[in-house]
């Protein structure tokens, strides 16, 4: 996950942000306490959809408690008690820590590359926890190494496209959104999972596509604009309408599915989604392409910071 | 059988108009339209079910209660029922080669994937504006909506003319720009924030030795 997922907190109310922040702090402490500390180190704002999601497809509201935590030992924090999906959001999260891992060894070099094989074990044996502790886990682990290899090997053959390259990414999200949820909710996941993955991708890509230019890494845009003959900022420029519409429809799919959830309403988590997917994804995509390559602003006041714990 | 009351959102003392209102704004949420090509089409469609036979339970009910009841029956002015139940998405038509009429065809039917293959089957150099167009077609049924817009594009600009090239761009871009209203309904600049602003330039120049507002 790339944290890319995020509210805009001006528009949540007092009690709808606590609400954001206190999952954010549940599956923190959650990842902690069932797989490693060093998880909760990997710890992105796109796990709270994740988490929120689940929870409103099988109707799970959850309760709150005031904890401390290692990074917050003397105050407590409010945080989502732990519970089956934040234990499930922990293990999947270990899962793709570990092929993500995996996948940077591949992919970057030098000093990056070797910070990446030090944590290649750790993160192996992170992996294993999870799938020791949930053998039903283990359908989950061979989906997502078959979408991240199959994105490997479009990323090796040059894919121009930015979509199908966002469709492996889109698949292992839909997978992990949906595993263990039946029927209706799981149909449900799985289309709001994709689709927020393929958010997901083509705002990472974009967001990285002038980096990649520079170091003749493979990224869809840089395909796309060397296909027109020109520099990739300028084809983000061009372009940009098509990028953010294609956000915004991704946007539309996942919400859209959401609304056919019996009781999505009254959830309490539903403010949250309703903000990340309306407002706070698309106020990220035009950060990313108001200037690509930069970090999104964390003292923007629209954004929780990155320490809200 | 669910309460109609609870399924339109409303209380059973609620007026005939917040009834209607309820009604309608559920029909445009769950609007088959909306979901067109998605595979929760069907999910929707019963959910569109259950709302108009909601309506239409209320409506017969208060009918039989009042002796001047005017309901007829059959849904909202006939309208979100029967004729919406149908429309699942656009019909495609138009001339061209008998491999373009035959993937129109597959479209039409629902069958998105074999009119992929069947497209890409086709020589480069046999691609025009059908061809992309329909491209885009199949594209935006699979939610790849960079390439489809791409490929739309390169229809309208191949063949400018075409009106039904351009109300599929149209369509993907209004869509879009509907759906990312709320986002740009948001912020923008207060009556606060214009006189903050102001307040603070007059200090800074008041500071400098200048006065930017004399009443302060």
């Amino acid at each position: 996950m790339f944290g890319y997922i995020r509210p805009l907190a001006a528009e949540l109310r007092v009690k709808e942000y606590a609400y954001y922040r206190a999952v954010y702090c549940g599956v923190c402490k959650s990842m902690e306490k069932t797989v490693s500390p060093l998880l909760s180190m990997t710890l992105r704002y796109d796990y709270v959809l994740l988490v929120m999601v689940r929870m409103l497809l099988s109707g799970e509201t959850g309760s709150l408690q005031a904890a401390r935590c290692l990074a917050n030992p003397f105050r407590k924090k409010t945080a989502l008690s732990d519970s089956e999906t934040l234990r499930y959001t922990s293990r999947a999260a270990a899962l793709l820590t570990h092929y993500g891992v995996l996948d940077n060894i591949a992919d970057e070099h030098g000093i990056k590359r070797l910070a990446y094989r030090l944590l290649s074990s750790p993160a192996a044996a992170m992996r294993r926890r999870a799938l020791r502790q949930d053998t039903s886990l283990v359908p989950l682990d061979e989906r997502l190494r078959t979408s991240l290899s199959a994105l490997a090997a479009l990323e090796q053959a040059g894919e121009p496209s930015p979509d199908a390259a966002a469709e492996p990414f889109g698949i292992l999200l839909g997978a992990m959104f949906a595993h263990g949820l039946a029927g209706t909710s799981a149909r449900i996941a799985d289309t709001v999972g994709a689709a927020v993955g393929r958010c997901i991708y083509l705002l990472d890509a974009a967001d990285d596509a002038p980096e990649d230019e520079a170091a003749g890494a493979y990224n869809p845009f840089v395909r796309q604009a060397s296909a027109e003959g020109i520099p990739v900022r300028d084809y983000l420029q061009t372009h940009r309408a098509r990028i953010e519409n294609a956000v915004l429809l991704s946007c539309q799919t996942a919400y859209r599915a959401l609304l056919l959830a019996d009781g999505y309403e009254s959830h309490p988590a539903w403010p949250c989604i309703e903000n990340l997917l309306q407002l706070g994804i698309p106020h990220t995509a035009k950060q990313v392409l108001d200037s690509p390559g930069r970090p999104l602003s964390r003292s923007d006041p629209a954004f929780p910071t990155e320490n809200t714990q | 059988m669910t309460d109609p009351y609870k399924v339109l959102g409303v209380s059973r003392d609620a007026t005939d108009d917040d009834i209607k209102k309820a009604y309608r704004a559920l029909a445009r949420k769950y609007h088959p339209d909306n979901y067109a090509g998605s595979d929760l089409a069907d999910l929707a469609g019963e959910k569109m079910k259950e709302i108009n036979e909601a309506y239409d339970t209320i409506q017969k009910e208060r009918a039989n209660r009042t002796a001047s009841g005017g309901y007829t029956g059959g849904g909202y002015g006939g309208g979100y029922g029967g004729s919406y139940a149908g429309s699942t998405g656009s019909t495609y038509s138009g001339g061209g080669t008998a491999a373009l009429n035959r993937v129109r065809m597959l479209i039409n039917s629902g069958r998105f994937s074999e009119a992929g293959i069947l497209l890409d089957s086709i020589p480069a150099g046999e691609r025009g504006a059908e061809w992309n167009y329909l491209k885009g077609c199949t594209l935006l049924q699979r939610g790849w909506y960079h390439d489809a817009q791409k490929y739309f594009e390169i229809a309208c600009y191949m063949d400018p003319a075409n009106a039904e090239y351009q109300a599929a761009l149209q369509n993907m871009r209004s869509s879009a720009g509907q759906y990312g209203k709320t986002y740009a309904n948001v912020g923008g600049c207060s009556t606060c924030d214009l006189c903050s602003g102001l307040v603070c330039a007059d200090c800074l120049c008041e500071c400098c030795g200048g006065d930017l507002l004399r009443c302060c």
